[in-house]
């Protein structure tokens, strides 16, 4: 074998590694030191509810969200799109599963999260033991792209955000 | 041949000549100990690098395997250690001579003692019986395996460097220039844990590699592994002139020189850069002289490890399963006691990536079954509420990576419980010396705080009346952070203690009849 | 021969002797005359007085309201003379936030990050040399400092940060009642002026944790203590600590579970900053925000029996500035 290919064939393997660690020590992910509510780059909730205030937001369906293991809500009022965000903090990740199917039925459609139910008016999806209800306005006119895109904005702010 | 022969031999061919292998062989020893060095400084950081620490660790197919004996699963991420032993089946133990950073620390170490080891290096340097010892050692620790202990941990070298580095080495600098810092380092056991590993270095005096011929499992397991190698050393008998140069530098005592056994063989190299006749080579496919590939166990031996090993497991626990010992407090995250010791590889990654130092490692705390096993020391340091390191660093989900969310102690709780706090209402200064205090419930993180304080009107020695706050625990709300044992002005045996029972990983752990989430 | 050889002989040994002699007597000297090296405890030192003159024209406190928690700290000390009264050019200014808990800003246990950057634009625009930002917090400094959003805006407005594994403690002679001397940061001896910037939480045991208890992030050594005797503990702190101003972060209020916090809940938005030369003053003002009435904390009450404020300056009807929206 010539010479220089032995040492072609020696040396890939380290050059490859070489780049991938330095790769991994500059690169930093969002730090969990980070100052950041529980949505990365949205404000201070308008509602941040333990799971005994549940009622003062969603009346009688808190029992429901309680045996299924919500213990925080939070709701933010959004102005671009005008739309009502609530984003519900469970147990488990199966309580949030089972609240979404409950709320949003079976069927299920692309979107942000591990599991989303995506229309024109509202998008429901969950990340983890995450349930986020995205309900815009009944009056508004704006179109599903830009609903869509806010959902995946307030996915984007789950995943970096201080419940990561 | 004469003794003089073999001088004469020596001085006339000088140094061994240079070979782009062997060369290429020095540069990745280098790299993957400092790749080593860093993983170890990056431990501690904050978690946002996307550098992998537990690169080494989960290359390591002992760990794989006796994991796979001890719980039946492998992790995931573990599964890279088949390409290590794909590189065994290939290239034989490659591992042991360009990779492992415990190997290239013992390499460095016999080189830097070669002048000690006086007398004819073929005699000095010949493959001893008591290499095989190696292959016992990794039958017993398997088996051993298999009944859900991973003691196999404690030998693994990957596990030991780690650990060795970690809460052994690591502080010794800080402690010896006397360095003063509000949040010390210190570990139980470093003189051991540190020692331990010096010890193994110094043995290097007197038979080169000693550790990696004689003890290591890893090397065992990839020795047998070697036995089906495609590429391995092969003299060509024509040319050889019986010098016996290429036994000089072996680093693997596998005599390449007529009887060559693939298993001892480290893939150093040095045996084709010394030899003067250009006699021996690295080629694929070719015959091997020794029987076994050069394992060459004798059945009795190996009966004789198998029965050591069924006998010794008893004997562990006949003190009782690591879980009866009272107050040894987990990482938050780790998994329910059995399942924890089974996957625990004893590695003291959490040990050193603990920001506050309260990981320690267990040298009694945990029974011997628990052995390395790391236990949260209160009096050492708290778990920080926001902190979740540990799971971060564990390279086999002994310990869960949970979000800060999932803790839960960030934002108040509930959360995850490791322990419960109690008053010695003896040593409490409010309870016991009618002196205000309650810098435990002051620091204590939860919401609604899991320490309440109740107006109690005491006696002082003169006969006044002084009202103090006098602070109690309400278990349902207590995480077992450790903050207030941590911060109690009583600071030798605190007045506030936290043990494990109440822990949420292990519903047998519940002493209240609220239970456990 | 023989005789050279003797005298040659002779010379060497007694140069050796003489070089053994020599060293031993040196040796001998050396321990002799230094101190060795468990020196017996450095003597306390005072701490400096950091305030500047009293000057009537000015209000002893201000209060500003709004959402903007920059522009309230910029009307606050606008109030009282402006930042050129309190900071020299050239001079060096240590501000003190509350940085002890590892807590995100919206949870309110430590002083909001923009209070600090805001105040760091300050000083440098008053020409000041070096601002520190220091404290030495109950949790992990490094998580803390980060999470707290501090570290950031120190980075951000130009300041710098000092960790007590960074400057050390110094006893500083505190000459109290309760306190004889303890171990301060380093810091406070290296600096010009001392700006306290605490945020207005509960504390289950000395009421309010505002001002007066801020001065405990300083203190080294077993803190702990101080809660024997809390309240004259921090009478003792706020006569020995004369920092030149306080600023006095209400933009959020922690109500239940202070100091250390947690739930969202029991931290409510109130929109002020406050800022005043007259520390019992400030104090005062913080505990009405706590629906607290200000005579019935004591370490509020000794410390204005050791002259050190005025409770009604803090009491009375305060005008506020309404900055901002």
């Amino acid at each position: 074998m010539p010479r220089w290919l032995l040492g072609l064939l020696l040396a890939a393997p380290l050059v490859g590694l070489s780049g991938w660690l330095v790769h991994g020590w500059v690169t930093r992910s969002q730090g969990p030191a980070v100052a950041t509510g529980l949505l990365a780059g949205f404000p201070v909730p308008e509602a941040d509810l333990s799971a005994d205030k549940l009622e003062d937001r969603v009346d009688g369906a808190a029992e429901a969200l309680r045996t299924q293991g919500c213990r925080r809500l939070l709701y933010w009022r959004l102005v671009d799109p005008p739309a009502d965000l609530e984003v519900l903090v469970f147990r488990t990740a199966e309580g949030a599963g089972t609240t979404m199917e409950r709320e949003a039925g079976p069927e299920r459609t692309a979107g942000p999260g591990e599991e989303a139910q995506a229309s024109d008016q509202a998008v429901y999806f969950r990340r983890g033991p995450f349930f986020v209800r995205l309900l815009l306005d009944p009056a508004a006119s704006v179109s599903a792209e830009t609903l869509t895109r806010k959902a995946h904005e307030v996915d984007r702010g789950l995943r970096q955000g201080a419940g990561r | 041949m004469p003794a003089l022969e073999l001088a004469t031999v020596r001085r006339r061919n000088g140094a061994p000549r240079a070979y782009l292998p062997r060369t290429f062989r020095w540069i990745y020893q280098g790299f993957f100990l400092a790749f080593f060095l860093a993983s170890l400084a990056l431990m501690t950081d904050e978690g946002t690098r996307r550098f992998p620490v537990r690169f080494l660790l989960h290359l390591d197919p002992l760990s794989a395997l006796a994991l796979l004996a001890s719980s039946f699963v492998i992790p995931s991420a573990l599964l890279l250690s088949l390409a290590v032993v794909l590189l065994s089946v290939v290239f034989g133990r490659a591992f042991c001579g360009w990779v492992c950073p415990v190997g290239t620390l013992h390499h460095l170490a016999s080189w830097a003692t070669r002048r000690l080891r006086r007398g004819p290096y073929h005699e000095v340097n010949r493959w001893r019986p008591h290499f095989r010892l190696k292959y016992l050692l990794l039958v017993g620790l398997l088996l051993i395996a298999l009944s859900g202990s991973l003691v196999a941990g404690l030998l693994d070298p990957l596990s030991l460097l780690t650990r060795s580095f970690g809460s052994g080495l690591a502080p010794m600098p800080g402690a010896a220039l006397g360095v003063v810092s509000s949040r010390p380092r210190l570990f139980a056991g470093a003189w051991l844990t540190g020692g331990i590993f010096l010890g193994l270095l110094v043995a290097n005096r007197w038979i080169a590699r000693w550790w990696c011929r004689a003890l290591c499992p890893l090397g065992a397991l990839l020795g047998v592994v070697s036995r089906a190698a495609i590429f391995r050393i092969r003299l060509d008998p024509d040319r050889c002139n019986e010098c016996r140069l290429c036994l000089r530098d072996c680093q693997g005592a596998d005599e390449p020189f007529k009887k060559h056994r693939v298993s001892e063989c480290h893939v150093c190299l040095n045996c084709i850069a010394a030899c003067p006749e250009g006699a021996i080579g690295f080629q694929a496919f070719a015959p091997t002289a020794a029987p076994n590939g050069g394992v060459d166990l004798p059945r009795r031996q190996l009966v004789g490890a198998t029965l050591t090993g069924l006998v010794l497991l008893p004997l562990i626990r006949a003190g009782g399963r690591s879980g009866s010992v009272p107050g040894a407090i987990r990482p938050p995250g780790a998994l329910a006691e059995a399942e924890f010791v089974a996957r625990c590889v004893r590695c003291g990654a959490c040990v050193n990536a603990c920001p506050t130092a309260a990981l320690q490692p267990a040298l009694g705390a945990a029974g011997l079954e628990g052995l390395y096993t790391p236990v949260l020391v209160p009096r050492r340091g708290w778990c920080e509420p926001s902190c979740v390191r540990c799971g971060q660093v564990c390279p086999s989900g002994a310990i869960r990576a949970l979000s800060v969310e999932e803790k839960g102690w960030l934002h108040g709780g509930p959360g995850i419980r490791i322990g419960t706090a109690f008053f010695d209402h003896g040593r409490c200064l409010p309870w016991a010396m009618a002196t205000p205090c309650i810098v435990c419930e002051e620091v204590c993180p939860t919401s609604p705080k899991a320490i309440w304080l109740e107006p109690v009107e005491v006696a002082r020695r003169d006969g006044s009346k002084l009202l103090v706050q006098q602070p109690h625990v309400e278990p349902a709300r207590c995480v077992g952070c450790g903050l207030c044992e941590a911060k109690c002005p009583v600071n030798d045996l605190a007045a506030i203690r936290v043990t494990r029972v109440g822990e949420s990983r292990d519903s047998g752990s519940a002493f209240t009849l609220g239970g456990v989430s | 021969m023989t005789d050279s050889l003797d005298r040659r002989l002779v010379l060497r040994r007694l140069g050796q002797a003489g070089l053994v002699l020599g060293t031993s007597g040196a040796l001998g000297a050396v321990g002799l005359l230094s101190s060795g090296r468990f020196r017996p405890q450095p003597k306390a030192r005072a701490l400096p007085d950091h305030r500047v003159a009293l000057d009537s024209r000015f209000p002893p406190l201000a209060v500003a309201r709004g959402s903007d928690p920059a522009l309230l700290v910029r009307a606050a000390i606008q109030r009282l003379g402006g930042i050129q009264r309190f900071v020299r050019n050239g001079e060096s200014v240590l501000l003190k936030p509350n940085m002890a808990w590892d807590r995100t800003p919206e949870q309110g246990a430590n002083t909001h990050p923009a209070v600090v950057a805001e105040m760091i634009r300050q000083c440098r625009a008053a020409g000041a040399r070096r601002v520190i930002v220091a404290d030495n917090p109950v949790h992990d400094a490094e998580r803390t400092s980060q999470r707290s959003g501090i570290r950031q805006a120190v980075g951000d407005a130009g300041g710098e940060m000092v960790l007590p594994d960074q400057c050390g403690f110094t006893r500083a002679a505190l000459l109290g009642s309760v306190l004889d001397s303890w171990e301060v940061m380093s810091v406070v001896f290296l600096v010009d002026r001392v700006i306290n910037l605490p945020v207005v939480k509960n504390h289950s045991l000395s009421l309010l944790t505002c001002g007066l208890k801020n001065h405990m992030g300083l203190l080294g050594g077993t803190r702990a203590r101080l809660h024997q005797e809390i309240h004259a503990s921090l009478a003792d702190l706020a006569a020995a600590f004369r920092p030149t101003l306080t600023v006095v972060d209400a933009t959020r209020v922690m109500l239940r579970g202070g100091p250390t916090g947690g739930r969202l809940q029991d931290v409510v938005v109130r929109n002020a900053v406050a800022a005043g030369t007259d520390p019992v003053a400030c104090d005062a003002w913080a505990a009405r925000q706590l629906d607290l009435d200000p005579r019935e904390v004591p370490h509020l009450l000794q410390a204005e029996g050791k002259g050190l404020g005025s409770l009604a300056a803090g009491m009375g009807p305060i005008e506020e500035f309404h900055a901002g929206a």
